[in-house]
């Protein structure tokens, strides 16, 4: 940071686009939003209507379950390690590989019956707590969200039979900032 | 971070554009294992797994049955499932072996949904997004010169400053890690020019960002307090006495050790300097140049102690103001690029954080079927531990889960178990949040996995950082070492002295 940042690799138009794009609108729309009800409420005594509400069951779970799958697109849902460096090597792609599937079966769970709870969720036309704010829509994030991380975990399963020599760690996402540029330094010093 | 031995491959971060991380691949790699003692650790590993699962599924009490998914989920986070996963898996195995396939449907249909619309929660975002922002806006700078204007004539005064610039950098950014790098580069090079000993010059880096965690904004109180149900606002003031008592007793310490690591021509002729040269003039410009930091703190403080804004407004405001201060101090330095990574950095932040919640919650709905929370406070009741006792006790147990777990993880893991003792023991749910947090804390810099030490040796490595010193990982830890009787001694006090974290709170309340 004190030196103007390296990207050591190109960049290209990627997937993960079309799910970080929408997310990170999301985020800057809810902060100019609540921002925009918290001066009008103290300064004008108007405030914005139904902005807890929209907050609560529009902005936050789109900015959240959207961020389900891009922390696992970027590898960095936080994860510990004591045992799996003991292991012997032959066996690490294989536990990793039972890992994610294992991981993909309950990320299925929450997709089948979380499509459920949206349809019901769309036929009762639900709305946000006792305002008339429509929330059913934002309950398909969750089938979305689990949906795409089945597909993600599996990929991951394959992936590291495959190319076990990939595996990467991240033990905690804000880490995962720091390490990259580190890495960049390094990459930019050679 | 990962065991000791591997942390040459931790560089090898996940690439965004999905490419291999070729940046690391000749930089080290693990060591090959494959002796009869990695094998001993698999088939220990696979005996716990099998064991604690067919556990589950036997006629046992439930609080057996909650020991045994604790032991599961233990052995399943340790060969790396991802956390909120390594949660949800026995926490739902145990829903089924307790109550059957009903609870478990129930959960599944509805547990996401009313974990993550949850407005308390709401401010997660904004802070991640306003630290995010600043950490890529290069405060860092400003601060150190700041703080070296305004304290160099103390003994240390290099490393005083470094201190306190860290504190406000992290209290800010949310980052210790963050902070930690931006201060190792500009801080370790120019204290080892000036004669600093080389423990000095790291141990001033590395405790720099302790008390940010602390002084609001702080994400960790925030995910704190959604854990163990506490209001946020009173939650987040509650850091502010606390985090002030870490920042100034590390002064302290850092200039008691200052008179011995640093030589006295080098002590004399900087605290000369620092008299003669700066003035008055001098030392408010500076400060008038790190506005945004006390500004950002303000806001959030004054936004709740106030009650005008609730803790997501005081995070949205600030949030606009980290865009405002990054547009106008990266301005013709590609301040979009710094926008664009800081957000899409939000973005999967803010996703780790909250399926890492929904793990939480399933992990403490089970557990409050097996009534292993109110029997662990039972069991501390028979042993006969009173506040301070079990505080100590906890103290202990948080610096050994440190030396192998992120401070997120050791939260969660712990908390939703203690609520029922913390009650029983009339332990304010205020004060252990800041207790928790300042352990948590604690966890990234103590050896053997501190990742701090890890970004610190990494960056040391330069020859414009190390000044031709030879800074080895064993240096690093060392320095860790001398500082942790100092973290030992704050706990100490908070345990004895918990007024310091609950008279603010106390006083807003009232007034």
């Amino acid at each position: 940071m004190t030196e103007p940042t390296q990207r050591a690799r190109s960049r290209r138009l990627r997937p993960e686009l079309l799910i970080e794009v929408p997310a990170v609108v999301v985020t800057f729309v809810m902060m100019v939003h609540i921002t925009a009800n918290a001066l009008m409420r103290t300064f004008l005594n108007d405030p914005i209507a139904n902005t807890l509400e929209i907050t609560q069951y529009w902005y936050l779970p789109i900015v959240a379950f959207l961020g389900f799958i891009a922390a696992q697109a970027r590898g960095q849902h936080i994860a510990a390690d004591l045992v799996f460096e003991q292991l012997p090597d032959v066996t690490k792609r294989w536990f990793l590989a039972v890992i994610f599937v294992i991981a993909a079966v309950v990320a299925a769970g929450f997709a089948w019956f979380g499509w459920g709870e949206a349809q019901h969720a769309r036929e009762i036309g639900k709305t946000a707590g006792v305002s008339d704010v429509v929330s059913w829509p934002t309950y398909y994030l969750v089938p979305l969200a689990f949906g795409s991380l089945t597909f993600q975990f599996l990929w991951a399963a394959l992936r590291s039979v495959t190319h076990p020599e990939d595996d990467h760690f991240i033990s905690d996402p804000d880490d995962a900032l720091v390490l990259d540029q580190l890495a960049a330094d390094e990459g930019a010093r050679r | 971070m990962s065991t000791s031995t591997d942390v040459p491959t931790t560089t090898s971060v996940p690439d965004p554009g999905g490419a291999p991380p070729e940046v690391v691949k000749d930089h080290g790699t693990t060591p090959r294992r494959s002796g009869p003692r990695s094998w001993v650790a698999l088939a220990i590993t696979v005996v716990i797994m099998v064991g604690s699962t067919v556990a589950l599924f036997l006629p046992l009490v439930p609080e057996a049955i909650g020991i045994a998914a604790c032991i599961l989920m233990l052995s399943l986070i340790f060969i790396r499932m991802p956390v909120a996963l390594a949660m949800i898996v026995p926490a739902l195995l145990g829903m089924y072996a307790l109550r059957g396939e009903l609870l478990v449907e129930s959960t599944m249909t509805t547990l996401p949904y009313s974990q993550v619309a949850n407005w308390t929660l709401s401010v997660v975002p904004m802070f991640i997004l306003m630290g995010l922002l600043l950490w890529k806006a290069g405060l860092t700078e400003s601060l150190y010169a700041t703080g070296r204007l305004w304290l160099g004539w103390l003994p240390g005064g290099l490393a005083v400053g470094t201190n306190v610039a860290g504190a406000g950098l992290a209290s800010v950014s949310g980052s210790s890690v963050g902070t930690t790098y931006a201060l190792a580069r500009i801080g370790i090079p120019e204290m080892l020019k000036a004669g600093y000993d080389k423990r000095l010059a790291i141990g001033a880096v590395i405790v720099a960002g302790l008390p940010g965690q602390l002084i609001p904004p702080s994400i960790m109180l925030v995910i704190y307090a959604g854990i163990a149900e506490v209001p946020i606002g009173p939650q987040l003031i509650a850091g502010i006495g606390p985090g002030i008592l870490v920042a100034v007793l590390f002064t302290v310490m850092i200039v008691l050790f200052a008179k011995r690591w640093v030589p006295e021509e080098a002590r004399a002729a900087e605290s000369a300097a620092a008299l003669r040269q700066v003035t008055w003039g001098d030392r408010l410009v500076s400060l008038a140049r790190v506005w945004p930091v006390p500004l950002l703190i303000g806001v959030i403080v004054w936004g709740m102690f106030s009650g005008t804004f609730t803790a997501t407004e005081a995070g949205a405001v600030a949030a606009v103001f980290a865009l405002v201060i990054t547009l106008v101090w990266k301005r013709g330095d590609r301040p979009f690029r710094a926008i664009a990574d800081a957000s899409v950095a939000t973005v999967s932040s803010v996703g780790a954080i909250f399926f890492m919640l929904v793990g939480v919650e399933a992990l403490s709905r089970m557990f409050t079927l097996t009534g292993i929370s109110n029997g662990f406070a039972e069991l501390v009741e028979s042993m006969n531990l009173n506040r301070v006792t079990f505080l100590l006790l906890m103290m202990v147990v948080y610096i050994i889960l440190g030396t192998f777990m992120e401070p997120l993880p050791m939260m969660v893991l712990t908390i939703p178990i203690l609520m029922p003792t913390l009650v029983d023991l009339d332990i304010s749910l205020l004060w252990y949040g800041v207790f928790a947090v300042f352990m948590g804390e604690l966890a990234v810099v103590t050896p053997p996995v501190g990742i701090l030490a890890f970004i610190i040796h990494s960056i040391c490595k330069e020859p414009e950082v190390n000044q031709g010193q030879k800074i080895t990982l064993n240096d690093v830890f060392m320095a860790c070492w001398w500082f942790m009787p100092m973290a030992i001694l704050v706990t100490v006090v908070l345990i004895f002295f918990p007024e310091i974290a609950t008279w603010l709170p106390d006083m807003a309340a009232s007034g």
